[in-house]
């Protein structure tokens, strides 16, 4: 599962696609001070990304992968 | 062209276009109909959906625009006029051309998808422009012209990227490199698309810096549509241009590019306050840079930074200004204005970035080739010329061509940055007043490097020579609406080129009686001067009928990818089932051979293909185990060889077991003891023809193949083709198609035997011999005589068709052997006389008859008599029964 959820924090892993975005969205809406993990992340799909960019949650872990990581900075 | 579905496309897309520009003019013409505005949009939409087939993203485009403008005109949103029907038309002509290039060359040329990319654009702002039109159509002339300049801007903060990635840019482009920033406004519904644009945007070749932002604010995320796109990205990368361009090509609407200079990313930030008092060592250092004493120079800078905290706005100008140190003298100026704003604490001011950004010099230095310099400067002649012109009219209009030649080259040269100068230049400038046009004119030449410049003097004179007006039109690049372009493919019903093959294949019969008739008026009325006269005839109608039978075979010609064309799908899908890996290469798919041929070839070449795959290629792990390469490969070949087309199927499997296949077909009783003990290999492998070798059982025990070989024998053999089979033990198998390029017109040979003629085709027939009865030896109740050291088995026709006759001699006593090749082996049939060869249109026998399979058909003579076909395979089959 791309997005894998414990009580405030999402961990994602792998491919996110558009597929994941509800889900994602879900989690982000119901969550006061939602956090996401996003170390195991290789790419996400746009509208994944755009949602993190809206809700802002707390980054707790950036991409393992360095070229990706820089987009969250 | 090899693929068929684009050839389709083109021609009905050539056909689309003849009916949408029929409409445009109509509608011109007679004012809005309903019915025909329904029907140009709806000739538009299929295009576009058709083009969305190919890898043609400014096509589609620019056909979608098209349509969108065609939508509002039909919904009524737009009254039709002629300025639309201009638009639409010219972009139509820019489809045309693309369709052209598609045909030549298999692509559409950049320079034709740049022109569809602007024609898209101007039809889109046409059309906002008319959705948007305010009563007062000034207003919105002097909006347009505010937004301009604005647009022109750098849109971005460089203060938001990082001043390590600011710094590394810097040093990339006083290395040289070209340097572009980029903005990417994904459309809101690219989600919707399948557009995944961080993905393009992650993909960007050469990207130094990214960074996405929302566009637009969301009042309560809650709400917000999650697959409506509103991200923004902005972008570093040192790739060229073109790269770029290349990368963004199907969203280049939504993608801005603004090529930097190192001032423009030269931006020292940090705390204003605090720190060492820096008025002595801007002096000291202006002093060491002006006697170029660098050393010094750097180490003062560098100590100075020791002293400073790095967070201050001086030590970020130290640190530029360090930076700057290792390409000077080049950076001088910038280090000038930094130390400058050391002095007074304000943001640098680069006198350098100003010249950049104002004058376009320095841009057109970069890149005009020497042809189009060449035309702007006859343009330049040409201008001069006209100021003696007092016809207005006249003046006028030279000075519209003059700008369109410049647009148009500009625009081929994808010179935007001049194009929008020009259309500026070419709004201020009138017949009585040509000085911007000139000034602009000059300003390009003097852009020009020296050597250039050298180059042009001697040229001058030359030019001046040439003559004057009547030349300038040639100067301007030739417009794709210029020349209008007709389609030269005719679209014809399958039945009126077999009724034209009919009649030639009457004609040809028809033709052939002139021949009796040459003979008759000698023999009969003994006219021996009409008979030559006649021969003479004869043989031109021969020729023209020779050459009508060659043009109608042209005709239904057909390329074979249009049967291969649905075999990768099918390997794949095949490959994927059965789990194992296999390649599939096409050879010589151009090659062309009757239509009827080719649509014969589909179902056997199915049924070898999926034996191949089937029974041929192992699984990946059994070839790796045999060191062969995991994935299998099959390579369907398609070549002519004379007149027969040659398909073959070539696979690097197990092949098949000869001693398996004898084995099985002495146990189903299709062969002898005898036969099983003396069988070749190469004889055993044709024995998966047989038609009771073909079950399920055997198939599945054999290593070999098995399904259905027999029906493609059948198949092909019923289109006057042959199959045969090599394979070598665990390193593949070769299946070889043959069939006749066409089948309309055949050639035999007339024989007679017991007063009857019959026709022999000629592909089977090897050599005409005359055999004396006493070299006719029978083995073991057969005939047979030796023929070139070959023992040839003999029949008596008589006897094979069942006529209770015996065969004529010659005075020598020597019978008529028509020597025939069947399935590769050489037979001899004993006929009482030959007679000269034909060509016939065969009819095959149908209804009742048609299970007559001793002749394959008849054929009518050119006296009005009926010819019998023998099939030489029956015919043999019957006399070894």
């Amino acid at each position: 599962m791309p997005v894998e959820i414990k009580k405030k924090e999402a961990k994602l892993t792998g491919v996110l696609g558009i597929e994941e975005a509800e889900e994602l969205f879900n989690f982000l809406v119901e969550k006061k001070k939602p956090k996401v993990d996003l170390s195991e992340v290789e790419h996400l799909h746009t509208a994944c990304l755009q949602l993190l960019l809206v809700f802002k949650p707390d980054v707790v872990a950036l991409p393992q992968d360095k070229e990706l990581a820089l987009w969250f900075l | 062209m090899s693929n068929g579905l684009l050839e389709q496309f083109i021609l009905e897309s050539r056909e689309g276009l003849q009916r949408i520009s029929e409409i445009l003019i109509t509608l011109e013409e007679k004012g809005e109909d309903k019915g025909l505005l329904n029907e140009l949009f709806r000739l538009v939409h299929t295009m576009k959906g058709n083009s969305g087939l190919f890898d043609l993203p400014s096509m589609t485009k620019l056909l979608h625009a098209s349509e969108d403008l065609m939508n509002l005109v039909r919904e009524g949103k737009v009254p039709y006029s002629s300025e639309i029907a201009d638009i639409l038309l010219s972009a139509m002509d820019i489809v045309s051309t693309m369709l052209d290039e598609l045909e030549t060359s298999g692509s559409t040329s950049s320079e034709t998808n740049s022109s569809a990319e602007e024609k898209a654009k101007e039809i889109r702002s046409f059309i906002e422009a008319k959705i948007t039109e305010p009563k007062d159509i000034s207003q919105t002339k002097e909006l347009q012209e505010e937004v301009k300049p604005e647009d022109k801007k750098l849109v971005f903060n460089p203060s938001l990227i990082p001043e390590e990635v600011r710094m590394i840019t810097v040093k990339k482009m006083l290395e040289g490199d070209k340097v572009y920033f980029i903005l990417y406004t994904p459309e809101a519904e690219c989600f919707y698309k399948g557009e995944d644009p961080f993905y393009l945007v992650r993909k960007v070749p050469s990207l130094i810096w990214g960074r996405c932002y929302l566009r637009e604010e969301v009042p309560d995320p809650s709400l917000m549509d999650i697959y409506r796109c509103i991200t923004n990205f902005e972008l570093l990368s040192f790739a060229s241009h073109e790269d770029l361009s290349e990368h963004f090509k199907y969203v280049l609407d939504q993608v801005k590019f603004v090529e930097l200079k190192p001032t423009d990313l030269i931006i020292p930030e940090g705390d204003r306050n605090g720190g060492p008092v820096y008025e002595d060592f801007v002096s000291e250092a202006r002093k060491y840079l002006e006697e170029n004493n660098l050393e010094t120079f750097k180490n003062a800078v560098r100590g100075l930074l020791e002293l400073t905290s790095p967070k201050l706005y001086h030590a970020s100008i130290l640190r530029w200004i360090d930076l700057l140190f290792d390409y000077l003298p080049k950076t001088k100026n910038i280090i000038e204005a930094l130390l400058q704003s050391l002095e007074t604490g304000n943001p640098p001011i680069f006198e350098v970035k100003k010249e950049i950004s104002i004058s376009p010099e320095i841009s057109i230095k970069m890149s005009l080739p020497k042809e189009f310099l060449d035309i702007l400067e006859t343009q330049r002649i040409i201008v001069e010329k006209i100021k003696n012109i007092e016809d207005a009219l006249l003046k006028t209009n030279i000075l519209k061509s003059i700008f369109l030649a410049i647009e148009k080259g500009l625009t081929s040269l994808k010179r935007t940055d001049l194009l929008d100068e020009i259309k500026e230049i070419a709004e201020k400038t009138t017949p009585n007043n040509l000085k911007p046009l000139e000034d602009w004119l000059n300003r390009v030449r003097e852009a020009q490097p020296e050597p250039f410049k050298e180059l042009e003097e001697p040229k001058q004179p030359e030019c001046l020579e040439r003559p004057e007006l009547p030349e300038q039109p040639e100067q301007i690049k030739p417009e794709p609406s210029a020349t209008p372009i007709t389609s030269r493919v005719l679209k014809v019903d399958e039945s009126k080129i077999d009724r034209l093959m009919n009649l030639v294949g009457e004609f040809v019969v028809a033709k052939n009686s002139l021949a009796y008739l040459a003979q008759k008026a000698d023999a009969v009325y003994g006219v021996p001067e009409l008979s030559k006269e006649l021969k003479a005839q004869y043989s031109v109608l021969n020729r023209i009928s020779e050459e009508m039978q060659d043009a109608i075979m042209q005709v239904r010609m057909v390329p074979v990818s249009t049967v291969f064309q649905r075999f990768p799908r099918l390997v794949r899908d095949l490959s994927k089932k059965l789990g194992k890996k296999v390649k599939l290469i096409l050879e010589g798919e151009e090659t062309e051979a009757d239509k009827n041929v080719i649509e014969a070839l589909a179902d056997p070449l199915i049924h070898i293909i999926r034996n191949s795959l089937d029974h041929g290629i192992e699984l990946p792990e059994e070839r790796v185990a045999k060191g062969k390469p995991e994935i299998g490969t099959i390579i369907l070949r398609a070549k002519q060889e004379a007149d027969q087309v040659v398909i073959e199927v070539i696979d690097d499997g197990r092949g098949i077991d000869p001693e398996k296949v004898k084995l099985k077909a002495y146990e189903k009783g299709l062969i002898s003891e005898e036969q099983f003990e003396k069988m070749k290999d190469t004889e055993a492998l044709n024995l998966i023809f047989l038609p009771g070798f073909s079950t399920k059982e055997v198939a599945s025990d054999l290593s070999g193949r098995g399904v259905g070989m027999d029906v493609v024998r059948t198949t092909v053999e019923k289109f006057g083709g042959s199959v045969s089979v090599k394979s070598t033990l665990d390193k593949g198998t070769v299946v070889t198609l043959s069939l006749p390029l066409s089948m309309a017109v055949s050639h035999v040979m007339i024989i007679e035997s017991a007063c009857e003629k019959f026709g022999i085709p000629m592909e089977n027939v090897v050599e005409t011999v005359r055999v004396s009865k006493k070299d006719i030896q029978t083995i073991k109740g057969k005939m047979t005589t030796v023929l070139r050291n070959k023992v040839v088995p003999l029949f008596y026709l008589n006897a094979l068709l069942d006529i209770k006759q015996p065969h004529l001699t010659n005075e020598d006593g020597e019978y008529a052997v028509l020597v025939l090749s069947v399935k590769g082996e050489l037979v001899g049939v004993i006929v009482d006389r030959f007679h000269e060869t034909a060509d016939i249109i065969l009819k095959p026998f149908t209804g009742f008859l048609a299970g007559l399979r001793l002749f394959s058909g008849t054929a009518i003579m050119g006296d009005g008599s009926v010819l019998l076909i023998i099939n030489p395979k029956e015919l043999i089959n019957a006399g070894r029964n």
